[in-house]
């Protein structure tokens, strides 16, 4: 056969394939009742008497048991066959540990395509149910994904409430070549905006260009950018703004100024910075700011000495406490490398 | 290294693989086919990333196997603790050898997990397993933690490396089954920055233009014909480098640009300085980047080696921690420290020595998202036996990708068809997230 006609015949069966419809309970289900039953349903005694329980954790004899997945974590993946191991297990080269049916002949190729077809066709379980699902105080908790899961980031969740997320077009126009612009986390509407690598191309232009993602904004780190005070301006419009970073950049105290309506800022970066004790009353009055940074800015001990009395859970410090140079003969320069 | 390694550490191995290997090990042409990332080579997949709460990770490998009861998790008063005495820290109820006086100030940013364990008690083989979360097998390489953080997560800075590895060996410095641009970028010596960066002398900006303009005319016919995913990527590779040697971001890897003081403050040492310089490419928007030290291995003279290796660790990892703070980065900046495994609670009467032991040792966390002041696991009164939350090579591996946000259950499957994950089966320890 020519490579030509191999495609052509390749095309034709994905065709129609493609054109036939995977249904659950008649093409899925029988497989799973055949081939996974055996070791993935709910405990039960065998002929012998044994009591038996889901091997690995895994039930597969109910929808509900099927999407919580098993002790290592989800089975199914909606729409994306490669990621889910209800597929991917069962086309493991035949002498890897894990493949399955870990018993008895492997699936067919014909058995391994509905598998995969279903899976990417959006996994539709139409209208099987199969055995009721694990009780809320047995639902295993997901392992890490898209739920968030620290204080941190359940705070940032309670922030999105209510906030649709951009369509792309809008977030790649307004970022324009130089903002790398990402999700905080897959699905979450708020951004991380951030110009590594373009800095020196960067300055207030390219902040106003931000506007229509205002709302949606979290993390804006202008490191060494040529922004100004100006781009302060900009900046105080973005309510849902909780970490700035503006070290190393041109911003002083009349930026400042205009960041303290900032309602849900907690971390703001002004290491190298020309902000000085005069914004004082500008850090007072920034109603959630948690963390403060002024080393080598031009701001004194004195400020930060009254920042720490008014606001004790401030984390804000001047200088490192770097340690102090070493006696002579300690680490002597490279001795001992390797083990 | 052997021949036979560089043909199993590309896998598979191409020609170009081969060549390019070769040629970085014979002919030190360390920087540019590693630094530059060939644009289209991997087409994956993106990736749907979860919450995280750093942003980049500064690696701090003790290579050898490093006493945890002469360091992080001392026993004062057990017979087993020999003569090293336990000094109390800025966290109220964490304790430090008195080794590390300068760490101990630092602690109240730190958590040292106690309850480590390894399944391997061999160097290669725990080595392997720390830095890739896998068995070591002969059929397959694994990429590092290095290389999956850049392959799920992608870079910060276009123009800078995604992963670089300070004062390693060559053998570390791969990327598994990954594509080579995956590859970490290894620096030797901190203080002589990056090698082949700039346009040769002799060589006239017009003369490197017209070379260029001419490779291009070369591959432009090549590439109509052969329009080959590498092919593309390949060509791509030079776009990368030409612009790498014109990025003003070069200068994260310039040295000198540090006051001296703070040089001071990291120590004379290879490994303080790599801090440093680990401290200025995470500034930069490098994700993720190594330093090796080595040393730890004290199956002899165990407390005179300890006294001499510690101070290094001890004033970097101190200047580190504060440094980053102080800038602001450490909220965002996962600072570990990580060994392959502990050494025998038991000291040899022969030697004054400690051997290998896998069964319980400790690491370090601190920043980026990571509760600061806490102690995780805990082993018994002679650290033997882990007795609280034992924490396994793949869960410390979990904890760190979770950190970052990756997807543990994104797989990505290697050339022959086998699917790996980014920490294997680990779990991460959500208790140490604040």
């Amino acid at each position: 056969m020519n490579a030509l006609l191999r495609c052509a015949v390749f095309a034709l069966s994905a065709a129609s394939a493609a054109a036939q419809q995977v249904d659950f309970e008649a093409d899925v289900l029988p497989i799973l009742q055949t081939r996974c039953f055996d070791c993935h349903r709910g405990e039960h005694t065998d002929r012998n008497g044994r009591v038996r329980k889901p091997k690995g954790g895994l039930r597969l004899d109910g929808r509900a048991w099927i999407e919580r997945g098993g002790a290592e974590g989800r089975v199914l993946a909606p729409g994306n066959a490669r990621q889910s191991p209800l597929y991917t297990r069962t086309v493991l080269p035949a002498d890897h540990d894990e493949r399955m049916p870990a018993n008895g002949t492997p699936l067919t190729a014909e058995q391994t395509e509905i598998l995969r077809r279903w899976i990417d066709g959006g996994a539709d379980f139409g209208k099987w149910i199969g055995e009721s699902g694990p009780a809320a105080t047995d639902a295993e908790p997901a392992p890490a994904g898209t739920a968030p899961a620290s204080a941190r980031t359940l705070d940032l969740a309670r922030l999105a409430e209510g906030l649709a997320p951009l369509p792309p077009e809008t977030v790649a126009r307004a970022a324009g070549d130089k903002a790398k612009v990402t999700p905080l986390w897959h699905g979450s509407p708020l951004l991380r905006v951030e110009f590594a690598g373009e800095e020196d191309h960067v300055g207030d232009a390219e902040i106003a260009a931000l506007a229509p993602l205002r709302e949606h904004v979290a993390v804006l780190v202008l490191a060494r950018t040529k922004v100004t005070d100006r781009a302060c301006a900009q900046i105080a419009r973005m309510p849902r703004l909780v970490r700035l970073d503006l070290r190393e950049t041109a911003v002083g105290d009349a930026g400042v100024a205009q960041l303290s309506a900032l309602p849900e800022l907690r971390a703001l970066n002004l290491f190298a910075t020309e902000v000085s004790d005069a914004s004082r009353a500008a850090f007072l009055a920034m109603p959630k700011l948690a963390e403060l940074r002024l080393w080598q800015s031009k701001a004194t001990a004195a400020l930060v000495e009254e920042l720490r009395k008014a606001r004790p859970q401030l984390d804000v410090a001047l200088g490192p406490a770097l340690p102090e140079p070493a006696a002579p003969g300690e680490g002597q320069r490279g001795r001992r490398r390797g083990r | 290294m052997r021949l036979v390694d560089l043909f199993s550490s590309a896998d598979p191995l191409t020609r170009r693989g081969f060549l390019s290997l070769t040629a970085r090990r014979l002919l030190g042409v360390a920087a540019l086919p590693v630094l530059v990332r060939a644009p289209e080579a991997g087409g994956d997949e993106p990736v749907p990333l979860g919450p995280a709460t750093a942003r980049n990770v500064i690696y701090l490998f003790m290579r050898g196997g490093m006493s945890h009861l002469d360091t992080f998790d001392p026993k004062p008063g057990a017979k087993t603790q020999g003569p090293v005495q336990a000094i109390a820290t800025s966290a109220d109820g964490v304790q430090l050898s008195e080794y590390l006086p300068l760490l101990a100030r630092q602690m109240h940013r730190a958590a040292v997990v106690c309850s480590l364990h390894s399944t391997q008690g061999a160097h290669e083989q725990a080595e392997y397993l720390l830095r890739t979360g896998y068995t070591l097998r002969g059929t397959v390489r694994h990429p590092s933690l290095g290389a999956w953080v850049n392959r799920l997560a992608g870079k910060v800075n276009p123009t800078l490396p995604g992963h670089v590895l300070i004062g390693g060996s060559g053998d570390m410095a791969t990327a598994g089954f990954f594509p080579p641009q995956y590859l970490p970028l290894p620096i030797g010596d901190p203080e002589s920055g990056l090698k082949n960066s700039a346009r040769p002398k002799g060589v006239s900006e017009e003369a490197f233009q017209r070379r260029l303009a001419r490779l291009r005319a070369m591959n432009e016919a090549f590439e109509q014909a052969h329009g080959h995913r590498q092919v593309r990527a390949y060509a791509g590779m030079y776009d990368e480098a030409v612009k790498l040697m014109r990025s003003p971001d070069l200068v994260a890897f310039d040295m000198t640009q540090e006051p001296e003081w703070v040089r001071q403050a990291y120590g004379d040492a290879n490994f303080g300085q790599g801090c440093l310089l680990a401290r200025r490419l995470v500034e930069h928007g490098v994700r993720y980047v190594e330093v090796v030290i080595g040393g730890w291995d004290t199956h002899n003279q165990n407390f005179e080696t300890m006294s001499e290796r510690c101070p290094v660790v001890d004033r970097a990892v101190a200047a580190l921690l504060a440094d980053l703070d102080a800038r602001g980065l450490l909220s965002e900046t996962l600072v570990v420290i990580a060994t392959e495994f502990g050494r025998t609670p038991d000291i040899r009467r022969d030697t004054s020595g400690r051997d290998h032991y896998p069964k319980a040792f400790a690491a370090l966390l601190a920043g980026g998202g990571i509760k600061g002041g806490v102690r995780y696991g805990k082993t018994d009164a002679e650290g033997r036996e882990i007795v609280e939350r034992p924490l396994s090579i793949p869960d410390f591996n979990a904890t760190i990708a979770h950190a970052l946000g990756l997807p543990l259950e994104h797989v990505v499957t290697s050339p022959e068809g086998r699917p790996f994950t980014v920490a294997d089966k680990g779990r991460p320890a959500l208790e140490l997230f604040a």
